[in-house]
């Protein structure tokens, strides 16, 4: 080819070779299900466990007394 | 009990802390875009007078109610105490001709929940989601489930007005637009979802938008309809039933609802087994099988049933749901109880 194409300038940044990227959006893509699948398992709501039963704000501060 | 090691453990300590950081500005979001609806607080909804209050059943959706026929029963037993049904058991309880005292409801899940009060875009929600689909892949089932959201819409239209909304501040745009439509009369609270005397506490925040009582959730609308009881029906008897919190043992795993998620994380169909494992339920001597996430909601069930005020009757006949402060019973059983109350 390179009797066919002369290049008249030298780039700044290398370029990667096609095989390294496809690896690595490879590996992001695996994450990225696995971390959709992981989000996936709790469901959509939020519990975060306590000793609270119910609760209705803090008491006025008359009613501490 | 027997339980398997590492992954499935550590996937269920996992789930609280990744729900609390996936979901908490869903949470902000619709407390806020519900504010102006939520007039009534859940202290203010109606009760049935006391007789009627002395018993209390809470109805979930897990597999049991069809299996042990429990709304049939209720009904062939003139149950005369108060039924709450979980959203995902109302459907079922009104096509049984059981009208439940109150609904409740809490899941932010846009599209997801809104078939339980019949969904107007029920197709449009279903094309994109296979949640649901992937349990039932016959396609003749798919089209009986367009027909049966066009039913279940008829009917909820029909009874909404005798059947008080519970409603959940998370709860979504679509459910709450479509309770608007059928005409429930709505009472409003925020999930309790972590320690409100906490810096930075999510509870607090919610609260902090408006000023409504706060009902610990467990994760899951069933426990909330059983807080609800707790807390503000506060009978003499109390019950859970379709609280299954886990799968029968001729379900093939495939079929279990986090099942590709959990292949995804296992990496192949011999180590998916890793994420499930099985109990004995006391009652009736049978083994269930529990993935990470209903055996979630049992923990958080479980942490909550123990500092209640009273015992809770489990009449789900079936499931993994057993420990302190909760009695395994028959169906039967506590309607025999709830007859001598009744009559009391």
């Amino acid at each position: 080819m390179s009797e066919f194409l002369n290049g008249n300038f030298k780039v700044k940044r290398p370029v990667k070779p096609a095989a390294e990227t496809k690896d690595s959006e490879k590996k992001s893509f695996k994450d990225e299900y696995r971390r959709k699948a992981i989000n996936s398992v709790g469901g959509s709501m939020v519990f975060v466990e306590m000793d609270q039963l119910m609760w209705d704000g803090d008491a006025p501060a008359e009613e501490k007394k | 009990m027997t339980v398997r090691t590492d992954p499935f453990s550590a996937l269920v300590d996992k789930i609280g802390g990744i729900g609390f950081e996936l979901h908490r500005e869903t949470l902000i979001r619709n407390a806020r875009r519900n504010a102006p609806l939520a007039l009534r607080s859940v202290k203010q909804a109606p009760l049935a007078d006391e007789k009627k209050r002395r018993a209390v059943i809470v109805v979930s959706a897990g597999p049991s109610v069809r299996r042990a026929r429990t709304i049939e029963r209720l009904l062939e037993a003139r149950f005369s105490g108060t039924v709450v049904a979980a959203d995902g058991a109302y459907p079922a309880c009104l096509r049984a001709g059981l009208i439940p005292d109150y609904v409740v409801t809490l899941d932010p899940h846009n599209t997801r929940v809104v078939r339980w009060f019949g969904d107007p875009r029920f197709e449009e929600h279903a094309a994109n989601d296979d949640y649901f689909d992937r349990q039932d892949l016959d396609v003749a089932a798919r089209e009986n489930v367009v027909r049966r959201n066009r039913e279940d819409l008829a009917l909820i239209d029909a009874h909404a007005k005798k059947t008080k909304a519970i409603v959940a501040s998370s709860a979504p745009e679509t459910v709450v637009e479509r309770i608007v439509q059928a005409g429930f009369e709505t009472y409003w609270w925020h999930p309790l979802v972590d320690d409100p005397t906490q810096p930075g506490s999510l509870t607090r925040a919610l609260h902090g938008i408006q000023p409504l009582p706060c009902l610990a959730t467990g994760g899951t609308v069933g426990t909330a309809a059983w807080m609800f009881a707790l807390q503000i029906l506060r009978p003499r008897l109390l019950a859970v039933a379709g609280m299954d919190l886990g799968y029968y043992p001729d379900l093939p795993v495939e079929k279990s609802q986090t099942y590709y998620e959990l292949l995804e994380l296992a990496g192949s169909a011999e180590r998916v087994k890793d994420y499930y494992v099985s109990l004995t339920f006391p009652l009736t001597g049978e083994t269930f099988m529990t993935d990470p996430t209903y055996y979630w909601y049992r923990k958080n069930f479980l942490h909550l049933a123990k500092r209640a005020p009273m015992r809770t009757l489990n009449c789900t006949e079936a499931g993994t749901l057993f420990g302190e402060n909760i009695d395994c019973v028959s169906l039967d059983d506590f309607l025999r109880r709830a007859e001598k109350e009744n009559h009391g």
